[in-house]
């Protein structure tokens, strides 16, 4: 227990500021702020635009038409044999997404998921899940759309739950939220699809990527690894060229799905659910490596009611580092790529560059190479600041890094569930030991050989959090630079 | 049919044949040698001396006519044949051949009137008179007796245990009741035996025997009140071998009676109800201390009937033998002779039957355990109880303690006899205790357990086991594997599961190897992994754990003898990636087994097949 009290003052990675906002994955949009125009107001010349300028009456409803067969999907054991299904759709039941399989061919299920929904909910209740076996159906209903997840996977209700979230997120990050509503004001039996011609692929995309990181199970996000010296060159560079530009609320530069560095602007801070939404534009947009491109993008976290302009660029052929400038000027495009072309000349002058290749040519060591080879692998978050670390996969998960995710969601869905949350966690099985630790400011999701006893655990614990507060320096932003 | 059984004594069925009495023939009977002489004519038409069984050789011999016999009796070497026609002199011939030659004779002192005499060992003759004993040694080579020694005591009459060399005088009408003992050239008096003083005993009231190895004098007393006689029994083994009386065997009858020791039990005949009682003194009875006061075993019940072959005219002719007749004279220890008839017999006991009349379990067992050839008895009696629909539990626990108590005792001897003394020590005296009917672990699995071992006689068998292995623990000794594993079989095809974890649990079924192995074929790996544990045997739980797949459980347990190799195998076969991994690095991390992994080149395989696993892994460099 002295390792605890210890350690509790160690809390390595925290800082006194923090870009990020700080709070739970799982937290729904109710209290979205509306910082948009706050920002616009500041700044009386810019011109208040109708940015929902699409008339929803201007397209014809002929899709509605395609006959559903639904049963081909019915006998068809690969898509019955998926893990994971997730679909969305109007509230009137009308088909909107689904991962897998054309969604028009079994809109009868859509039909049968809003019954369930709106059955439930005429008796002023709402429908969070259905347990069938292994199976879980949880059901999200957000107007003016309903969610629906249907799982295999493990996961709790919860973090599937977070995870429609996310779809619900990606998809008012194309349109706003108002925009959202107002469609289905003017029109419930409206067919989304039209609005949402590749949304499909960012939400696939979304989708694979919460499967395949713990971020979001985590709510935090993971900075690329750099010394602290470049990162905070790389900081004043951007604040250097940006600062003269007016309304440029956010500079994001990241690289591999990792943070490099965030500059904001003073009072505003993103939340990393948004951030998760950028990464993920970024990541399902190959066509970004090719120009630089200027978009609208809402974050609903930021503010679900309108569109922040987003220049995204590569700094350039031999850097694959993205650069985001998050700007409210609809017109400042230009204004953006001459601020980026001068930050990456800064950049290529002052060798970061290199410094961020280098960072992500190397593969991160795994726990093994640092000197833990009892440690099989850990995430460490720090809760202040929404950043966390997770070293290089080692054996034995090389090949299986899934089994690991699943191991540390069931651990996060045991610290943090609603009903009976836990402080720490030991499970010692025949095929780990896995130790969980929710402390004020850091949680630790540690996986270990089968054969380490308790105290060897402790001890390891706190050698592991002496040698993270020795490298927060490089692996966590512990600057919050602004503009 | 039935009838049949109800006897559980009988008489020989092959006895003496002898000529019988009439007014030229008399016939004696000398007990040292079980021999019966018919004299014709006082010996001058001739001496036939059969016995002591009809197939052992008779003689055929005349002597001269020198008067009635008074008593006959041939030396212990059946070399010297010595007569008493007088009441004061023995006259003594040897044999030579089938003749008799070398006539001479031995007088008692003056005054003294011969009561009669004994060989008391070879060559040596004992007179005794109303003036006591007087002991000689025959020199048949010279034809001379030697006196040897004297005791002076009034006798009235006198009985004579061959067996012991006991010979009983009696005087004051049986009142005064003085032992003497015989030994090679000696005889020397014992103390008195205690009798109600003032009463009269007759000659035919005693009885002279060895009981379960221990001379007795068993005295038959006529209470006044009917159907009240009892037989009092003075055991020599007081200090200096003191008589004691130490037991008393109510009849419950009254008249005459007639007493026969066989295999130390007391058969008590009755002529009046022409029955039988049996009697043990080491069965439990009434006891006031010093006494014990016993009761017929078993229901009295009459010998069993028997017939003679008489050669008839046409073909031979069965006659059949009165029992409990007036002309039978009964002899120590199991002989009965028919005068009139010509027949010597001896009393059997038929055990089977005799068990059969004991009701309680409990009580035949002991009765069976002191029997000569009670073992097989014992065993059956056993499995025909055990075989009732309702077996007499109570009675089988403590029926088994009994065989139990002896079993122990003769382990123990055993055990004596195979420590090893120190050397020079005095060697103590090392006696195997050998009972008379040892039931060992080995015979009651043969004998009665594997018998009762089928589908319907689960319950029972397991029952009965758990009873004979109770007996056992409270008389400490160890349940050998064969029950132990029966009882384990026996709960499992009752599947009583719960009862087996509880059994082994609390150590009902001891711990071993061989019996963890069996449970382990059994399917219970858990229950045999705990009994290897507290057995210590590790490598066993090493190679069952090996098994199971549970490469690093094993690991832990394994000292520095073991090979890494065997564990890289199992975790290789596995195709467990993380497994394999984790005992590679297990095995890395452990001191003892580092070592092998510089040095030993077969162990460069499994590396390999690490690297393949993982490939740019620490653990495959170095």
């Amino acid at each position: 227990m002295s390792a605890e009290a210890e350690t509790n003052d160690v809390e390595p990675g925290a800082a006194p500021e923090s870009m990020l906002i700080i709070s739970e994955s799982s937290e729904n949009l109710q209290n979205m702020s509306s910082s948009l125009d706050e920002i616009k107001k500041m700044q009386p010349d810019n011109q208040d635009e109708n940015i929902n300028n699409v008339d929803p009456d201007d397209y014809d409803d002929i899709s509605c038409n395609t006959i559903a067969t639904g049963d081909d999907y019915i006998k068809d054991n690969d898509w019955l044999g998926k893990s994971k299904h997730i679909f969305v759709l109007s509230s009137a039941g009308k088909p909107i997404y689904s991962r897998y399989g054309n969604e028009d061919k079994f809109a009868s299920y859509f039909g049968v998921m809003q019954a369930l929904v709106s059955f439930v909910q005429a008796d002023n209740d709402s429908l969070k899940s259905i347990h069938v076996g292994n199976t879980k159906f949880v059901f999200l209903f957000k107007e003016p759309l309903i969610l629906v997840s249907i799982s295999k996977t493990g996961e709790s209700v919860s973090q599937l739950t977070a995870q429609l979230n996310y779809v619900f997120n990606e998809i008012v990050s194309m349109l706003t939220l108002s925009r959202l509503s107002q469609i289905y004001q003017q029109r419930r039996n409206y067919d989304l699809r039209r609005l949402l011609a590749g949304v499909e692929r960012l939400i696939d995309s979304l989708l694979d990527f919460s499967d395949s990181e713990p971020s979001f199970t985590l709510g935090a996000v993971k900075c690329l690894p750099l010394a602290a010296s470049i990162r905070d060159t790389i900081s004043s560079a951007i604040v250097q060229s940006c600062s003269k530009i007016k309304d440029l609320v956010f500079a994001i530069l990241l690289a591999n799905n990792n943070l490099i560095t965030l500059v904001r602007m003073k009072k505003y801070y993103i939340h990393p659910a948004d951030l998760h939404l950028i990464f993920n534009l970024v990541r399902a947009s190959e066509s970004l490596k090719s120009a630089e491109s200027w978009t609208p993008l809402c974050l609903p976290r930021f503010d679900s009611g309108g569109f922040l302009y987003g220049h995204v660029s590569y700094l350039s052929e031999d850097c694959q580092a993205c650069l985001l400038l998050l700007t409210v000027d609809r017109e400042a495009f230009f204004t953006l790529s001459e601020a980026k072309q001068k930050i990456v000349e800064k950049l290529r002058r002052a060798n970061c560059l290199e410094g961020i290749n280098e960072s992500l040519n190397v593969r991160e060591e795994t726990c093994a190479e640092t000197g833990f080879p009892e440690l099989r692998h850990y995430l460490y978050k720090c809760k202040s600041t929404a950043q966390f670390y997770q070293p290089g996969v080692g054996a034995p998960y090389m090949s299986d890094y899934g089994r690991l995710l699943t191991l540390y969601r069931r651990a996060h869905q045991r610290l943090h569930s609603t009903s009976r949350p836990l402080k720490l966690l030991y499970e010692k099985s025949s095929d780990e030991v896995l130790l969980a630790w929710d402390t004020k400011g850091f949680e630790l999701y540690v996986v270990l050989e089968p054969s380490t006893d308790k105290s060897a655990t402790i001890a390891l614990i706190g050698k592991l959090l002496t040698w993270i507060k020795k490298q927060e320096d490089r692996l966590f932003h512990l600057n919050a630079p602004t503009f | 049919m039935t009838e049949k059984f109800t006897y559980y004594l009988e008489l020989s069925k092959n006895p003496v044949r002898f000529e019988p009495v009439n007014q030229l023939t008399n016939v004696f009977f000398d007990d040292s040698n079980k021999q019966v002489f018919a004299v014709r004519s006082g010996g001058v038409m001739g001496v036939v001396v059969k016995g002591p069984s009809e197939e052992s050789k008779s003689l055929n011999f005349r002597m001269d006519d020198g008067g009635p016999v008074i008593s006959i009796k041939i030396s212990l070497d059946q070399k010297v044949l010595a007569v008493q026609r007088s009441t004061n002199s023995v006259e003594f011939m040897n044999f030579k051949g089938s003749n008799l030659d070398n006539k001479y004779s031995q007088s008692c002192k003056k005054n003294a009137t011969l009561l009669g005499f004994v060989w008391s060992y070879i060559n040596e003759v004992a007179l005794v008179t109303d003036h006591g004993v007087e002991l000689y040694s025959v020199i048949p080579e010279k034809g001379t007796l030697k006196h040897l020694k004297s005791i002076s005591v009034t006798v009235q009459w006198f009985v004579w245990c061959p067996t012991n060399k006991i010979a009983l005088l009696a005087s004051s009408h049986g009142s005064q009741l003085l032992p003497v003992i015989f030994k090679p050239g000696s005889v020397s008096k014992m103390p008195k035996v205690e009798g109600d003083p003032g009463r009269m005993i007759l000659e035919r009231d005693i009885t002279l025997g060895t009981l379960y190895g221990t001379a007795a004098v068993l005295i038959l007393r006529h209470q006044n009140a009917p159907q009240a006689s009892e037989v009092h029994i003075h055991l020599l083994n007081g200090s200096s071998s003191a008589p004691i009386k130490r037991h008393v065997l109510r009849l419950g009858l009254s008249g005459r009676f007639a007493i026969n020791i066989v295999d130390d039990l007391i058969l008590v005949h009755h002529q009046a109800s022409r029955s039988s009682q049996v009697f043990d003194i080491n069965l439990q009875g009434e006891n006031d201390g010093t006494v014990t006061y016993h009761k017929a075993v078993a229901p009295a019940k009459s010998i069993q009937p028997t017939c003679l072959e008489i050669p008839g005219l046409l073909e031979p002719q069965k006659h059949a033998c009165e029992l409990y007749s007036a002309d039978w004279v009964v002899f120590q220890p199991n002989i009965v002779i028919d005068a009139k008839l010509g027949c010597l017999w001896c009393i059997h006991l038929i055990l089977p039957e005799l068990c059969r009349q004991i009701p309680d379990l409990s009580v035949c067992t002991q009765l069976v355990l002191n029997r000569m050839n009670g073992k097989e008895v014992l065993l059956k009696l056993l499995l025909d109880r055990i075989e009732l629909p309702e077996p007499p539990l109570q009675q089988l626990q403590s029926s088994f303690d009994c065989i139990n108590i002896l079993y122990r005792k003769w382990i123990e001897s055993e055990l004596q006899i195979q420590t090893a003394s120190p050397a020079g020590a005095q060697l103590p005296s090392k006696i195997v205790f050998q009972p008379r009917v040892l039931i060992t672990q080995a015979d009651m699995y043969s004998r009665v357990f594997q018998k009762l071992d089928l589908a319907n006689k689960l319950q029972k068998l397991e029952w009965v086991l758990i009873s004979y292995i109770t007996s056992l623990t409270q008389n400490d000794i160890p349940t050998e594997l064969s029950l132990n594993e029966m009882l384990v079989n026996t709960l499992v095809k009752q599947e009583k599961n719960s009862a087996l974890v509880q059994f082994l649990q609390y150590g009902v079924v001891s711990d071993s190897k061989p019996l963890a192995c069996r449970l382990l074929s059994l399917g219970f790996i858990e229950l045999a992994l705990d009994m290897f544990a507290r057995l210590g045997a590790t490598e066993e739980i090493i190679e069952i754990l090996l098994d199971q797949e549970q490469v690093l459980p094993a690991l832990q347990l394994a000292g520095d003898k073991e090979t890494p190799r065997k564990f890289l195998q199992v975790a290789q076969n596995t195709g467990n990636a993380t497994l394999f991994h984790s005992t590679v690095l297990a095995l890395r991390s452990n001191p003892h087994f580092k070592e092998s992994f510089l040095k030993d080149e077969r162990l460069r395989v499994y590396l390999n097949h690490y690297a393949s696993l993982f490939p740019n892994s620490v653990n495959t460099s170095k």
